[in-house]
């Protein structure tokens, strides 16, 4: 196949399995979000929470939807918002109990069994990218508790379920985490392999030929709230 | 009274219970976008009171003043009773509230929610001590001194937790500390006059002093919200000024305690009048200081992203986190009385 018409994602997955042969410590995961192509279908929310089976409250990757201009010069902006996975996460400076970390890959992660559910580092989230899992279900006041809001589901490479109340993950912080255990499978992040606009690119910013960093070239990248130092991975281009 | 108080206080530890075993977090009216209310409010207020009766037991204890002598062993235990109070008060704030202790055991000292914790151990060790050495007779000077500069610390600690949050430009702001030691001071001269062992004038004049601190530091906040250019202040201070709340510190923390005080040498019953009136003020101050940041997500187009509970920018406190505030402060009101009713005053 010509490489200039071979799918993003095909050309990612390739770059994937390049990162994935370097040591964890060698590759820095981020993520690009092409704001012209994207066209607000939500796509990208809705596999993450069926992968995951978010519970009411709970989520990832909303889109955030904003009206610019003034009739009849009127455009829509669609920005998702995963977690930023920043350099210098203010949430790990909050974590009283070491709960939340970077892992050498520079994923923020949570170890919900030491999370105590204080939910400082929500607070201290300059992106709003953290939730809380509240212990509700969709399903609550129906005639029959359903089982798939309890079944297994699987984050930070350990399967997790509802069914205990009071037990991780209810009561924990949430967040995106870019699909930990898709991408050390070598498949990508979900709302990568979903976007129906091919908008989200994914891969190892170490990488200077990786499809995510040739992006980035001679285009206007926007870096959400960079003013505050926090230096996130994920970059948008507008 | 005191059985009022113990039913206040049962009900309160029933539905406590009922939070940590049946109800879970499904009971509260806290959630994603304000993470922090009523229990985290009633904990930061219950600190600053500890904080404000350990300045005022330890002018006696520390610094040998003796005008402070009849209050100061009142002082002390009201000072170790609110910190034990309020501590089981954040553990019902927690989603797993039985790994609070994991703050002290496994502490990650990049945060200052630890310096704190580890601050209310050590005081509430070094002021059991000082009460015991106290009621012995001998110099307290020493321990004094510790248990006061512990007070600092926590206090300090406390208001870095919020000061230094930079997601919320409302607290991360070079006011924070000064406001949280003000409030802790004020509150301490509230306790003196309720406690009404010191002469009328003398408390008059340092309440209405650390009263008018408070007070225009508080307008003085809310006035820099309004007028600034960051959207996330200008809305905390438009929620502020809507709330019924921060016309109750209006009200109960600056009008009412101040025309009552303005009076030339009023009566001690007026005076603890002005003193309760302020301790209801300052703690609405305290709710409208933590709820108020939140009024604004951090993006504006959030909260209508994805939509579910707790993904809302509006706040109101459960019949639940009512309910065991109250019947918390309740158990530390009667286990206060209790213990000055039990233990012998220094001679």
């Amino acid at each position: 196949m010509n490489p200039k018409m071979e799918d993003p994602v095909v050309t990612m997955l390739d770059d994937l399995a390049k990162a994935l042969k370097r040591p964890r410590s060698a590759r820095k995961w981020g993520m690009v979000i092409d704001l012209t192509k994207c066209s607000g279908c939500y796509a990208c929310t809705v596999a993450c929470v069926a992968e995951y089976k978010l519970p009411p409250g709970v989520v990832y990757r909303p889109v955030m939807e904003e009206e610019i201009g003034k009739y009849p010069n009127v455009t829509r902006k669609f920005t998702p918002r995963p977690c930023m996975q920043c350099e210098d996460p203010p949430c790990i400076k909050a974590c009283p109990v070491n709960a939340t970390f970077k892992r050498s890959d520079g994923i923020v992660a949570i170890d919900y069994n030491k999370c105590i559910g204080c939910r400082s580092c929500i607070v201290n989230c300059p992106y709003g990218a953290r939730t809380t899992d509240l212990g509700k279900y969709y399903t609550a006041n129906t005639p029959e508790l359903k089982g798939y809001e309890m079944t297994e589901t699987y984050e930070y490479n350990k399967s997790w379920n509802r069914e205990k109340k009071g037990a991780s993950p209810i009561g924990n912080a949430h967040k995106c985490h870019f699909c930990t255990n898709r991408i050390e499978e070598g498949l990508l992040p979900l709302c990568v392999t979903t976007c129906l606009g091919r908008a989200t690119y994914f891969g190892d910013l170490n990488n200077p030929d990786a499809l995510v960093n040739r992006v980035l070239r001679g285009r206007n990248v926007e870096i959400l709230k960079s003013e505050l130092g926090t230096h996130p991975k994920v970059f948008y281009l507008t | 009274m005191k059985i009022f108080l113990a039913l206040l206080a049962l009900g309160g530890a029933a539905l406590a219970i009922g939070k940590i075993v049946i109800w879970g977090d499904n009971s509260v009216g806290y959630g994603s976008y304000v993470p922090w209310g009523l229990w985290v409010a009633a904990y930061g207020f219950l600190i600053a009171l500890s904080a404000g009766s350990a300045l005022v037991a330890n002018m006696y204890y520390a610094f040998g003043r003796e005008g402070y002598k009849a209050s100061a062993r009142s002082a002390l235990l009201l000072s170790i009773i609110s910190l034990i109070t309020a501590l089981p008060l954040i553990g019902m704030d927690l989603g797993h509230p039985f790994r609070g202790i994991m703050v002290l055991i496994t502490p990650d000292f990049q945060s200052f929610l630890p310096w704190a914790a580890w601050s209310y151990v050590l005081f509430l060790i070094v002021s059991l001590l000082l009460l015991k050495k106290a009621k012995s007779g001998s110099d307290t000077q020493m321990l004094g001194k510790l248990s006061l500069l512990l007070a600092t610390l926590f206090t300090i600690f406390e208001a870095l937790h919020f000061g230094t949050v930079i997601a919320h430009p409302v607290w991360n702001s070079a006011i924070t500390i000064p406001l949280f030691f003000a409030t802790a001071v004020a509150l301490g001269y509230c306790i003196l006059a309720l406690l009404g062992e010191v002469k009328g004038e003398f408390v008059r004049t340092m309440l209405i002093a650390h009263l008018l601190i408070v007070d225009i530091m508080e307008i003085a906040n809310i006035s820099v919200q309004w007028h600034s250019s960051a959207s996330a202040m200008q809305a905390a201070a438009a929620e502020a000024l809507a709330s019924p709340v921060f016309w109750v510190f209006i009200a109960l923390g600056v009008v009412f305690p101040l025309a009552l005080l303005s009076q030339r040498q009023p009566p001690s019953s007026i005076i603890k009048v002005a003193a309760a009136s302020t301790i209801i003020g300052l703690f609405a101050a305290k709710y409208e200081f933590v709820t108020s940041a939140f009024a604004a997500a951090q993006f504006a187009a959030l909260p209508t992203a994805y939509t579910g509970p707790g993904l809302t920018t509006h706040y109101v406190p459960s019949a639940l986190e009512i309910g065991v505030t109250i019947g918390f402060v309740a158990a530390g009101a009667l286990a206060f009385l209790w213990s000055v009713q039990t233990t012998k005053q220094p001679q």
